[in-house]
């Protein structure tokens, strides 16, 4: 992996092998990648892309497809009321909620899903048949692929995996704290706010002395220095910090 | 398919082949990592293909105001971080069996059917470990350690600084190194996660 901006160390080679087996995964088939692809033309055309035409040669199909959705949905109308009338007739009370809320069903607002399904299918019925002129698909394309490693397989878990996800978790509460402490600074520095910022990172550096994110909180402290401190003090930070990290790759990065 | 409340009209109906050949060209090139990279953040059966689809339908919207110097698949996998973090949000229950109508995995040609095993259990594993990470060092480590997208490409397509990517990934490195030795040990060693050992 190669970056214009930072040098990374390289991982360790297990994990590294086990990546690469993930990298070459492969493609969708052809079959799943046109189902695909017709489903985000049908949603396209319907949601308008700017700069595409809006007069369709299948504008045509239109009013049969507005026909086929009202005509449904009065029919549907016409059925639940001729259902309520019975209840009707056996009591007024009882009759006149049913029929007012059969009657809100058939005329009142539809579901916001539904007339999306309903067109949907309809388009899809006619769709095919409507565009003979729908381009072949193109063969799926595969990244190139590197030489094949031999997969690694991991045996069952480790012995006494409580106490190691225990630790984990633990572990993973400090990473998101040092990463909310130093979000702070960074969030300081960025609104200007220098001293704000190197107050973060002391408060940071006397919770966490050797914290996971040590280096990036000892970068972030020689950046918010540059901002306001005087030349010793900026100095005094940056030597430190070299002297920590001295295979840091912050500090020679243009754009950090 | 999913719809996040948009609304058909049927007067914008336009057919299949009036879609830019641009548009076809660039699903036929990205597919397979856009489905890929909505695997590696979670993305399972069903939902695989509805959000593979929902990635390039937004992607095609926002194709205009895309900047034509900055590489498409980063920008894209962006978008896929987007509307995975959106189907959380919704409290989606992201389906992880796979369906009919699932995105296959197509297996490597050529490859004897016990090799084929052992490469798909390893990918698995992967996958499983990538759960193991929050969504935001997820996207970063996916992005810079299977995708292979640069640090700056990273920033850019995840609209952070890229001090923030690099701490990211940083910690990603070694929780997924840790998670690999606490799968095993044996493996996953020493200077993983780039931690100096000057301190």
């Amino acid at each position: 992996m190669s970056d214009s901006n930072l040098e990374l160390p390289p991982l360790d080679a297990d994990v590294e092998a086990l990546l690469r087996i993930e990298r070459d995964r492969p493609s969708v088939g052809g079959a799943q990648a046109e189902r695909m692809w017709r489903a985000i033309a049908l949603e396209l055309g319907a949601v308008a892309i700017p700069g595409a035409a809006q007069a369709s040669p299948a504008s045509h199909l239109l009013p049969r497809l507005r026909g086929r959705i009202e005509v449904g949905g009065t029919g549907i109308g016409k059925l639940m009321l001729l259902k309520a009338l019975p209840w009707m007739a056996v009591s007024l009370a009882v009759g006149s909620i049913g029929g007012f809320v059969a009657g809100h069903r058939v005329t009142g607002p539809r579901a916001s899903l539904a007339p999306v399904l309903k067109q949907r299918e309809a388009v899809e019925r006619v769709g095919p048949a409507a565009v003979p002129e729908l381009a072949p698909l193109a063969p799926p394309v595969e990244p190139p692929r590197p030489a094949t490693t031999a997969p690694i397989v991991l045996g069952p878990a480790a012995p006494s995996p409580h106490g190691r996800r225990k630790q984990t978790a633990r572990s993973d509460d400090h990473l998101a704290e040092e990463e909310a402490l130093l979000g702070q600074a960074e969030s300081a520095l960025r609104a200007g706010n220098w001293s704000t910022a190197l107050a973060e990172i002391d408060a940071y550096d006397r919770r966490y002395p050797t914290g996971e994110l040590a280096e990036e909180a000892a970068w972030l402290g020689v950046r918010a220095c540059q901002r306001g401190c005087d030349v010793a003090s900026t100095q005094s930070r940056l030597l430190d910090f070299r002297r920590r990290f001295p295979t840091s790759p912050l500090g020679k990065s243009s754009g950090d | 398919m999913t719809n996040f409340g948009r609304s058909l009209n049927f007067s914008q109906v336009v057919s299949l082949s009036q879609l830019p050949d641009e548009l076809r060209a660039i699903y036929d090139a990205e597919v397979g990592n856009v489905v890929n990279s909505l695997r590696r953040l979670g993305a399972r059966g069903r939902d695989l293909e509805d959000l593979t689809q929902e990635v390039f339908v937004r992607a095609f919207q926002q194709l205009p105001s895309f900047d034509r110097t900055r590489a498409i698949r980063p920008w894209l996998f962006g978008i896929a971080f987007r509307v995975m973090a959106e189907a959380r949000r919704h409290s989606w229950k992201l389906r992880t069996a796979g369906g009919a109508e699932a995105p296959e995995e197509v297996t490597d040609p050529g490859a004897t059917p016990e090799r084929a095993a052992e490469i798909a259990q390893t990918r698995r594993l992967v996958l499983e470990l990538l759960e193991e990470l929050s969504p935001e060092r997820r996207a970063v480590f996916v992005m810079y350690e299977l995708n292979g997208d640069s640090m700056t490409e990273i920033a850019g397509a995840l609209g952070i600084p890229l001090f923030t990517a690099y701490s990211r990934l940083r910690v990603a490195r070694a929780q997924f190194a840790a998670l690999v030795r606490e799968r095993d040990p044996s493996l996953g060693g020493a200077g993983s996660g780039g931690k100096d050992d000057s301190k």
